[in-house]
């Protein structure tokens, strides 16, 4: 049998240096595909929640706000670009303050928002027809009615049942089955 | 090398804040095509060896799933495999079966079989078993990379790699319970549970399998001749394996026992060997601990722990000789263990959203026998003593990879990588490889330059005279692949391909000393081109294959056929009725050796029609009936092992329930 003499000490330090260029880490704009699996979800959720007691209901338009990260309302924008809801055309926008929310249908609350502005924004919306819809671990007990986590690199959902009963949108049973329930009653 | 490497890290380090965000190939329009469970199937992260969608990876790849196992009722890794491009078979009805991808025809071990991302080649050969010890109904899905993978995967990894995904939950409660009854004496039994709990983020599975089959009457003329009338022919195989996930830690586990007589190993009729009460006895056991980090989505690193065991127990009865008049016969008792521990180290690094850049680390220690233990009783009626431990040899190996794929424009990507392994058996082999990926929402091209090697292992080594200055085969591989999805439900594509192998493990038979040399040399000019059509009760495949090997004198290698072809159509008659109709069709071959009972080596084409009718949730059952070779076609398998042909099974049915336990 040919035996060969390993060097692999040498090769060892080569990859180890290798591999400390790699691991330096660096700041980095938010995933892409995270972001439109998550727009994916959003489109799946209009499906499954009735938005009729809205005041804003009967407007032409279908309205989406992203406060927080800009790329989250990019993300909807290219998932609802050719999507229609309860047969009316999207309009995503961008917003920063709270004043802003008014005739949205969902807000997306991005994993930017701190808890402080959470709970500025949730103080407006709970109560109102508003489906909120936050990205952070811990949001959803906060108050967001559904809060989307990664769980082991899969996307899982949380619905907040309180927030949910106080803001007279009826939400599907499958949908409310195929999350997770938190929130006390 | 060495600078080339730095160099590359130099550049990767100095332009990560030059390039803008890119797209992920993962499109707004394929998301929108998913249902809600296939988005809570999906990774957030593209992360397989690497995790790719199907069309960024640069290889032709196939995909069978849970579901079309199921339809189809495959009851062998083989019969899922048959119906894909490019595969051909000499199924032995015994001990193992053999799979040939791409014209290579092998023992088996120049495809890698991975479970759960871990190799179960068998250590001492480097060929993979086939056969009945897989649980079908505990498969995800099988994907099938074609082509050389060496520089991912090392050593066997030349004609393609087989992964077989098992099933877990990624949600709540789920499990089946399946019985199966059939002709040919053949029964199955089995299980799977699953759950994963998202308060703790815990996932388990466990599933186990009992299975039997004399797969097919090959008595007398009915086996041509092979065997006599009173020959057993039985496989028993085991499997139970279990998973389990907690956060970023998953550890598996899988254990396979093969039982099954040796009879068709070898001829009895007009030869020395007798028969009946032989037993070949195999155990498979490997296990995995894996730790998984991600980082920002940027960076993620895998860490595996991985333990292979094959060992042929001792137990085991190879071959029983026959008593004459003047001798009392014999039986041959096996025993070969062998055991390797390994770590593969693996980062997957994006510096910026046009670069993709993955390496690894992999170190093995593997104990190895230097070939069986072999211990002889002195009577055709008395079993073997227990064979004693052979001699064992110890073999390191330490290897290194990196894979850059990089965004040259939003549709075309370049792949290139390269593989270095150092062994202590059959010292160092580089392995490169480069390709272009292009991808538009309904086209995709991929051009692919692949080199990948198989190493000797003891059992080349110690064959027969033996012959220790063996070296790696190597195979260069050119391949264009393209696909066409003309409609969102329709799709066409096509591989063209020309492999090289060189340095061709030969056997070399002098007289009656026999040994593997490398020596001669295999060409493959193929073309495989494949369709599928589905809608929401009909789905529809066909495929051909064109294959052309032959030696450097044009000399065309046996035990391939140039021409064949699948199609199958699966019906949903109604929400629970189902009925699936599938056909192969396999070209004639030569056989290696001239057949007795034909005088020639002429092996005659042959087609095929199996069908399943399934009626399924009737309270929470399942029921299906299958039928394989539904017109009792008499065909047969070329022989690498006696001057003749394996016959084939003849119409087999089998009747099969599963229950769902958490419906």
């Amino acid at each position: 049998m040919a035996k060969s003499s390993l060097h692999i000490g040498k090769h060892i330090a080569l990859l180890i240096i290798l591999f400390s260029g790699l691991i330096i880490p660096c700041r980095g704009e938010a995933q892409t595909r995270e972001l439109l699996l998550k727009a994916g979800y959003i489109e799946k959720f209009t499906h499954f929640v009735d938005w009729s007691k809205n005041p804003f209901s009967k407007d032409s338009l279908f309205k989406v706000a992203v406060i927080g990260d800009k790329k989250f309302s990019l993300a909807l924008e290219q998932i609802f670009s050719n999507i229609k809801v309860n047969e009316k055309s999207v309009k995503v926008t961008y917003i920063t303050s709270v004043d802003q929310i008014k005739d949205n249908m969902i807000l997306v609350i991005s994993k930017s928002i701190g808890s402080d502005k959470l709970d500025e924004i949730l103080d407006y919306t709970t109560g109102k027809t508003i489906l909120t819809i936050s990205e952070k671990d811990g949001y959803g007990v906060r108050g967001s009615i559904i809060n989307l986590v990664v769980v082991d690199e899969f996307i899982r959902y949380e619905i907040n049942r309180v927030t949910l009963g106080k803001s007279g949108l009826k939400m599907n049973s499958l949908l409310i089955k195929s999350g997770t329930l938190v929130g006390t009653k | 090398m060495k600078r080339l490497f730095l160099l590359l890290m130099i550049g990767v380090n100095c332009f990560s804040n030059v390039f803008a965000q890119e797209k992920d190939t993962l499109k707004a329009d394929d998301i929108l095509k998913m249902s809600f469970t296939d988005l809570m199937n999906t990774k957030v992260i593209s992360a397989s060896k690497v995790q790719q969608e199907i069309k960024d990876v640069s290889a032709t790849v196939q995909v069978i799933t849970a579901e079309q196992i199921k339809d189809r009722g495959y009851f062998t890794l083989e019969e899922a495999l048959g119906d894909l491009p490019g595969f051909q078979f000499r199924n032995i009805n015994g001990f193992n079966s053999y799979v040939f991808l791409r014209g290579a025809p092998s023992q088996n071990n120049l495809i890698l079989l991975l479970v759960d991302g871990v190799q179960i080649n068998e250590l001492n050969s480097g060929g993979f078993y086939g056969g009945g010890q897989f649980n079908m109904s505990n498969i995800e899905r099988i994907e099938i990379v074609y082509g050389p993978s060496s520089t991912l995967y090392g050593t066997n990894a030349v004609s393609g790699v087989i992964n077989i995904i098992t099933k877990s939950s990624n949600w709540g409660k789920k499990g089946n319970i399946s019985m199966l009854a059939g002709t040919f004496k053949t029964g199955m039994l089995d299980f799977n549970l699953r759950n994963y709990n998202d308060e703790s983020q815990i996932a388990y599975s466990v599933s186990g399998m009992y299975k039997v089959s004399e797969k097919a009457d090959l008595r007398g003329i009915d086996g041509d001749n092979n065997w006599t009338g009173e020959m057993e022919n039985f496989e028993n195989d085991f499997s139970l394996s279990a998973k389990l996930r907690i956060k970023n830690f998953s550890a598996g586990i899988i254990f396979q026992n093969k039982q099954s007589s040796m009879t068709t190993n070898n001829k009895s009729i007009d030869d020395k060997y007798f028969d009946r009460n032989t037993l070949w006895n195999i155990s498979f056991l490997n296990g995995f601990v894996k730790y998984t980090y991600n980082r920002s989505n940027r960076i993620s690193y895998k860490s595996t722990l991985y333990y292979r065991n094959a060992t042929v127990n001792p137990n085991t009865v190879n071959n029983i000789i026959k008593a004459t008049d003047t001798t009392s016969g014999n039986q041959v008792g096996y025993y070969r263990p062998n055991h390797l521990v390994g770590l593969d180290n693996q980062l997957i690094y994006n510096p910026f959203k046009k670069l993709m850049i993955i390496g690894g680390i992999i170190g093995e220690i593997e104990k190895l026998s230097d070939g069986f233990s072999i211990s002889n009783s002195n009577s055709q009626f008395v079993p073997p003593p227990a064979p004693s431990k052979p001699d064992m040899l110890n073999n390191n190996l330490f290897s290194y990879y990196l894979q850059l794929n990089y965004k040259i424009i939003n549709k075309l990507s370049f792949v290139g990588g390269i593989r270095h392994d150092f062994s202590s058996y059959y010292g160092r082999v580089l392995t490169p490889r480069a390709g272009l990926v292009f991808n538009t929402d309904k086209f995709t091209a991929k051009f692919m330059y692949n080199r990948a090697f198989r190493a000797p292992k003891p059992w080349d080594y110690n064959y027969g005279t033996g012959n220790e200055l063996l070296k790696p085969e190597k195979m260069h591989s050119f391949e264009l692949f393209t696909s066409y999805s003309i409609l969102k439900n329709l799709s066409f594509g096509a591989s063209l391909y020309r492999n090289h192998i060189n340095d061709k493990l030969t056997l070399d038979i002098s007289g009656s000393d026999v040994r593997w040399v490398n020596e001669n040399k295999l060409n493959t000019f193929g073309l495989e081109f494949y369709g599928n059509y589905s809608t929401k009760s009909l789905s529809i495949y066909a495929n051909y294959t064109y294959t052309n090997s032959y030696e450097d004198e044009g000399i065309l290698i046996p035990e391939i056929s140039m021409h064949t072809a699948n199609a199958g159509v699966t019906y949903s008659f109604s929400p629970h009725i189902k009925a699936n109709l599938r056909a192969n069709y396999l070209g004639g071959r030569n056989n290696p050796m001239l057949i007795p009972s034909t005088g020639d080596n002429k092996i005659d084409g042959v087609f095929l029609l199996h069908g399943a009718i399934s009626y399924n949730d009737f309270n929470g059952f399942d029921i299906q009936l299958k039928v394989n070779n539904f017109f009792n076609e008499v065909y047969y398998h070329p022989s690498n092992r006696f001057a003749g042909r394996y016959r084939q099974p003849q119409r087999s049915i089998m009747l099969m329930i599963t229950y769902d336990l958490f419906r």
